[in-house]
């Protein structure tokens, strides 16, 4: 494929993701950041979240365990998920965490674990489709191709 | 994505408002030059959040430096910014005792507050800490423009 077939191919997929709400105008914001100066900043600000989500996700999986929930504690690690979700664009997962956030404030385990599962499946489904975006990136550079912005 | 950082040209705008989110008018990124140099420092617990200004920050010719923990950065407060943004979520005490605490020790810099939560309901609590305006994460470049337009103006009118 050359290179003027990879670009519409991202700017496609780039599109698709924005008009299903995985990616809101943050992710915009941080590839406008991105430069020649420091042309792997989103890859790298994002290569974080998905680190911090996972970590969360397991403390959120533990606290959800225990016999006697700590809501404090869940709503605490739900209130950093969504945080790093807004700060990256991923407007699903963060949607999914103020859902979690009230069922953390009426105690109610059972939308708690209803709301991690779907956290989950939203972060897994973003990685995936990001992964997917960076590897067409990379793509276009290797075929000679500018860094897409 | 820079605004222009000609130092040596004129200030294409100046903001005299508040800065706080919701302030209509103020500059914009598209419109923002800055006449001086400017530091910056950055305390936010949140690590993509961090970087993601920080680097909005450099981007505008402001050197900045960025820390996770309200400590770190009553560390630095000795290097008289011209502005630092403290978050609410910060690792080691809360972002409003670390805005407290500057005061106290006599930093003079702007603060601004960053938030998550609700801007309306923070609003109040950020202002009485002892910050001279807030906003709301993630931190629009708009918003970030207004704020730097108006230090330099005050720069300029010292």
């Amino acid at each position: 494929m050359d290179v003027a077939q990879l670009k519409r191919q991202l700017f496609e997929y780039t599109t698709l993701l924005f008009h299903e709400g995985f990616l809101d105008e943050q992710f915009t914001q941080l590839q406008q950041l991105q430069d020649e100066n420091n042309p792997d900043f989103v890859v790298e600000v994002v290569s974080l979240f998905f680190d911090d989500s996972q970590r969360l996700l397991n403390e959120l999986a533990k606290a959800l365990d225990q016999q006697n929930i700590d809501f404090k504690k869940v709503d605490a690690h739900v209130h950093q998920l969504k945080g790093s979700s807004s700060s990256i664009g991923a407007q699903r997962v963060q949607r999914v965490c103020i859902a979690f956030r009230n069922y953390c404030q009426d105690k109610n385990v059972e939308g708690c674990l209803k709301c991690l599962q779907q956290v989950k499946q939203e972060y897994s489904l973003l990685k995936n489709k990001l992964e997917t975006l960076f590897n067409l990136e990379k793509q276009i550079l290797a075929a000679g191709g500018s860094a897409p912005m | 994505m820079g605004p222009s950082s000609d130092l040596a040209g004129s200030n294409d705008c100046e903001s005299t408002s508040s800065n706080s989110v919701g302030d209509e008018g103020g500059c914009t990124w598209d419109e923002l030059v800055l006449r001086n140099s400017m530091t910056a420092l950055v305390v936010d617990g949140e690590t993509e959040s961090r970087l993601a200004v920080t680097e909005m920050l450099e981007s505008a010719g402001v050197e900045t430096e960025m820390v996770g923990s309200g400590q770190e950065g009553l560390n630095l407060t000795g290097k008289n910014y011209d502005l630092i943004l403290v978050d609410r979520f910060v690792h080691d005490m809360s972002g409003l005792e670390t805005i407290r605490r500057m005061r106290r020790r006599g930093v003079q810099t702007k603060i601004i507050g960053l938030t998550s939560r609700d801007i309306e309901t923070d609003k109040a609590e950020i202002m009485n800490a002892g910050a001279d305006g807030c906003l709301k994460k993630p931190v629009s470049a708009d918003a970030m423009a207004d704020i730097l337009a108006e230090i330099d103006y005050e720069i300029d009118h010292r």
